[in-house]
């Protein structure tokens, strides 16, 4: 057992670089996906961020499976957003609490093997519906609320630049990685399409920034 | 902090169960997955373990909860990273991101991250699912496409997974149930036997017990279960039924060759039943599994 605790800890030299390129690429995937799920969730971004370091820190020290990464995910998000929205992140916090301690209970118990009795057509149906419901969250970002409160779908120049940005940014993530893989694609589209909206100046295009998340004021004490 | 009291308590149940639930489902698919490029094994109830601290923690500072990311898990297994050295970077660097980043990460267009989520979404559907319509049975596609709907429409995974098993389980119990059949013989005493194949459950108990014909069988019968067990409390009723059915007309019912879980059942069950043994066979044995 010590043994094994030593080689986990204590890979040789070769592995190690590759384990902190590896961390590191990871890490940089981890951010717009974090950023995104948060807004899933109807969260602050941060809050998504912070998720994803400490969830990420305590299971790859502690976890049974090294190698596994885990964060703030879109499964979680989807299931969260109406506790969110109809009693507030308050309840969302005592409700994560929670949640760990079944967790705890279900390891602890030995029940793991029983998520395993799942059948594939239930397990295939799962991961469809959770696609399919991510991507219809999306379509919330192509409407924009008038000074009367109401939404409306996003009609014209906005729209067709919208549409242009997103075609494009899915186009980099798609097909970069047939050129290099020694840098995330997901961070690369964003970076690329932040300049073009940055220098090119488009006075339609939202930012995350617009959605006066509190940022520096995020609180852990929620009084 | 919320108030600490019943009501609050009622509230997050559902979601906590559900969130739990989730969460583990996808952080054990990851971990079966990664075991299988990996080739090598990991702790399924260490990593709930895990998962439960992780979660508790960031419950305590304000997160929104998470669980083992597939797509995530896959960059890192194929870049090299198989220790615990890779999430511990990983997670130390986002923090150094955060850290140090905010103020960019705020300029990100909303364009961008629309894309991004179309794309996660579009690797999270599994297209093989589509494939194989025509080539799995018509349930499975039919559970399937239940749990799809579930999910899309109530936004309620947890409940999505327990109706899909539900489903399978009653239709694996109803194919089961046809699987019982029973072969007739009359023996030179003129005792008739009904050797019985499959098992005795609920599903099956009605088919069970339309098999017997007490009117026109002789004064005693055998019921043989070598090829079949007794597997419920409907099998244990659907014995209990047809020995009655025959005792009503004056005959008798033995049962034989009971492997020893039935015949476990059967005599837990001994006050509310009536069967009748008969002695086994000197060279038969039972398989013990």
């Amino acid at each position: 057992m010590t043994q094994m605790f030593y080689r986990l800890f204590k890979p040789t030299q070769a592995n190690l670089k590759d384990e902190v390129l590896s961390g590191l690429t990871v890490a940089l995937a981890l951010v717009p996906e974090a950023v995104a799920f948060s807004l899933i969730a109807n969260v602050s971004p941060l809050v998504g961020l912070y998720t994803a370091f400490m969830i990420g820190l305590i299971t790859s020290i502690l976890g049974g499976r090294p190698g596994m990464i885990s964060g703030a995910t879109g499964a979680i998000a989807v299931v969260v957003v109406a506790l969110v929205v109809t009693h507030g992140e308050e309840y969302l916090f005592a409700a994560v609490v929670l949640m760990g301690l079944i967790q705890i209970l279900v390891g602890v118990l030995k029940l793991g093997k029983l998520i395993r009795l799942v059948p594939h057509p239930v397990m295939f149906g799962f991961v469809n519906g959770l696609a399919i419901v991510i991507a219809m969250a999306q379509f919330d970002q192509f409407k924009f609320k008038t000074p009367d409160g109401l939404d409306l779908w996003m009609t014209g120049t906005p729209l067709c630049l919208m549409i242009g940005l997103v075609i494009l940014t899915m186009l980099i993530i798609k097909f970069l990685p047939k050129l290099t893989t020694a840098i995330p694609s997901a961070l690369v589209a964003i970076l690329v399409i932040s300049s073009i909206v940055i220098f090119g100046g488009n006075p339609y295009s939202r930012r995350l920034g617009i959605y006066q998340w509190r940022f520096a004021t995020i609180s852990y004490s929620h009084g | 902090m919320v108030d600490l009291n019943w009501e609050t308590f009622m509230i997050i149940l559902p979601y906590a169960a559900i969130m739990a639930g989730v969460g583990l489902i996808e952080s054990l698919l990851t971990l079966t997955l990664i075991d299988e490029i990996t080739e090598t094994r990991g702790h399924g109830n260490k990593e709930c373990v895990a998962q439960g601290i992780a979660n508790l923690t960031t419950g305590f500072f304000g997160g929104m909860g998470g669980c083992a990311m597939i797509g995530q898990s896959l960059i890192n297994v194929n870049a090299g990273g198989r220790n615990r050295i890779s999430g511990i970077v990983a997670s130390v660097g986002l923090l150094i991101f955060i850290l140090f980043l905010s103020t960019y990460i705020e300029m990100i267009p909303m364009a961008a991250l629309v894309g991004l989520m179309f794309m996660v979404a579009i690797g999270t559907f599994e297209w093989a699912s589509l494939k194989v319509f025509r080539k799995v049975p018509f349930h499975d596609v039919l559970v399937m496409v239940v749990v799809t709907l579930v999910t899309v429409f109530l936004h309620n995974l947890a409940l999505a997974v327990l109706i899909g098993v539900i489903i399978s389980a009653l239709v694996f119990a109803w194919q089961n149930a046809k699987m019982i059949r029973t072969r007739k013989r009359i023996d030179e005493n003129g005792v008739k036997h009904y050797e019985v194949f499959g098992p005795l459950f609920f599903a099956s108990a009605l088919t069970f017990g339309q098999k017997f014909d007490p009117i026109n069988d002789p004064d005693e019968i055998v019921l043989d279960f070598a090829e079949s067990r007794i597997v419920d409390h409907s099998g244990i009723d659907a014995i209990h039924k047809v020995t009655e059915r025959y005792e009503k007309v004056g005959k008798t019912v033995y049962i034989r060759h009971l492997n020893s879980s039935s015949r476990v059942l059967l005599e837990r069950a001994e006050k509310i039943i009536n069967v009748n043994y008969t002695d086994d066979d000197p060279s038969f044995k039972i398989v013990t599994d």
